[in-house]
């Protein structure tokens, strides 16, 4: 009987601890929208790693919003997808001859910026399961800082923040996507290497 | 020429009182406590985590950073009852001390930005950042009666007051402390601490109250006020909260000071 008690005891205790870190896991990739002082529609350039990102499509806001995750990346042989996915749809950047390993690899961002114009960079648009690959005529990505994201000395994620504008055409109809701003977090769980 | 008009105001003030009766000069002392309603400052660097809620399109969500500072204090009060005790004048000395908290809504920890690391976004999980600050201040006060009655007995009055007051006084005590929740953390509470400078050592507040009243027989006044939403006046008194106000509620006992006077 003493055995089974000290073992529950021993069961607990690792739950315990087990939901503390898991704790601060879903409390870092939880969003906090701070709304930017001249487009209150767009949050706050930031960053924190508060896991929002932002654009105007023409005068329509396209944001991150509290159920959907704001960010995956999804690693292929030879090109990392980046996928900003809110209530409207996922703008996702095709960054070619670029494959991390893991999400601390991605700190070779910092401070690139990527022309959309030219063919091998590619953006595309999903909405309704169905994407569209966009023709920019002129645009730019750029990751103004990437950096690790620490709690208590232990690194836990990396932290991706930049901005985008570009124009391009969709459905045959000229479209401007400014203003765009992202503060998100990359981790364990929004990190894909596909093999 | 300003000193002299002030100081003028002052002797026609005390010799009037003085040519009534001693009876109109009290001591007493008083204790009150209350709490500051504001926010946590913004000079700390936390992360703007938000409460979850059944609400949850925003409308109804609050930061789950939170700060709360409470005070109490104390005082010896010497009075000077004016125009048929219609008007009193209060002063003395009171000590005051402000206990201040931030913390979690939730009761867990909130994640504070360490600025000094350029390579990366750094927190450290704080439980709590207290602040104990004690003031010694001179308080200057005027009420005036609105209402009063012998409704109980002819040696009973009963009476109801308005009180205009301020104080201005030095900060004598301060302390700042930081619960971390990993106990390895610790040595990085003076770092926390630097990035926040200290207290305004001077103190001055504005307030109002509103009070009822017991006189007996002998002269002793007993007195419960509540203290209005009301005034810090000095800046940065607190680390912890942008006071917006404060309110709260006094106790006090004044003595005639013909009680303490051998009449010969």
């Amino acid at each position: 009987m003493k055995q089974y008690a000290f073992l529950l005891f021993i069961v607990c205790t690792a739950l315990f601890f087990f939901a503390c870190s898991k704790s601060d896991e879903y409390r870092l990739s939880g969003s906090v929208f701070i709304p930017d002082e001249d487009f209150p529609e767009l949050p706050k350039y930031s960053e924190w790693g508060y896991n929002t990102f932002g654009a105007y499509i023409d005068r329509t806001p396209f944001v991150s919003d509290n159920y959907t995750m704001p960010v995956k990346i999804i690693v292929e042989s030879d090109t990392c997808r980046i996928g900003f996915s809110g209530k409207m749809g996922t703008l996702t950047f095709h960054l070619p001859d670029f494959v991390p390993e893991n999400y601390s690899d991605l700190l070779a961002l910092n401070g690139k910026s990527y022309p959309l114009i030219q063919s091998s960079c590619m953006v595309t648009f999903t909405n309704n399961e169905e994407t569209d690959t966009l023709n920019i005529t002129e645009g730019t990505l750029t990751f103004k800082r990437v950096q690790k994201l620490l709690v208590d000395k232990k690194e836990m994620k990396s932290v991706l923040s930049g901005t985008f504008s570009m124009k391009t055409s969709i459905n045959g109809e000229p479209v401007s996507i400014g203003n765009g701003r992202f503060d998100v977090t990359v981790g364990e769980i929004n990190f894909f290497k596909n093999e | 020429m300003k000193k002299l008009i002030w100081m003028s105001i002052f002797s026609v003030v005390i010799s009037g009182a003085y040519a009534q009766k001693t009876s109109n000069f009290k001591i007493g002392v008083e204790f009150g406590q209350g709490s500051v309603e504001g926010d946590y400052s913004d000079k700390w660097n936390i992360r703007q985590d938000l409460i979850t809620s059944l609400y949850d399109h925003g409308l109804f969500s609050s930061r789950a950073a939170y700060a709360q500072s409470d005070f109490f204090y104390w005082g010896i009060k010497p009075q000077v009852s004016l125009w048929n005790d219609r008007v009193n004048l209060y002063s003395g000395l009171r000590f005051t001390m402000f206990d201040s908290n931030l913390g979690d809504r939730n009761g867990t920890n909130f994640f504070y930005l360490r600025t000094t690391n350029p390579d990366a976004v750094e927190f450290y999980k704080i439980f709590l950042i207290k602040e104990e600050t004690a003031y010694l201040s001179v308080p200057l006060e005027m009420s005036y009666t609105i209402f009063h009655s012998n409704i109980l007995t002819p040696n009973i009055t009963v009476s109801f007051y308005g009180k205009a007051g301020m104080e201005i006084g030095l900060s004598i005590f301060s302390k700042r402390n930081v619960n971390f929740v990993s106990t390895t953390m610790q040595s990085h509470e003076h770092e926390v601490l630097n990035s926040v400078e200290q207290p305004n050592k001077l103190y001055s507040t504005l307030y109002g109250a509103l009070g009822g009243q017991l006189t007996i027989g002998n002269g002793i006044q007993f007195n419960v006020e509540g203290i209005i939403p009301s005034q810090i006046l000095t800046k940065n008194h607190n680390s912890i909260i942008e006071p917006d106000t404060f309110s709260g509620v006094q106790l006090s006992v004044q003595f005639p000071l013909s009680m303490f006077i051998k009449n010969n």
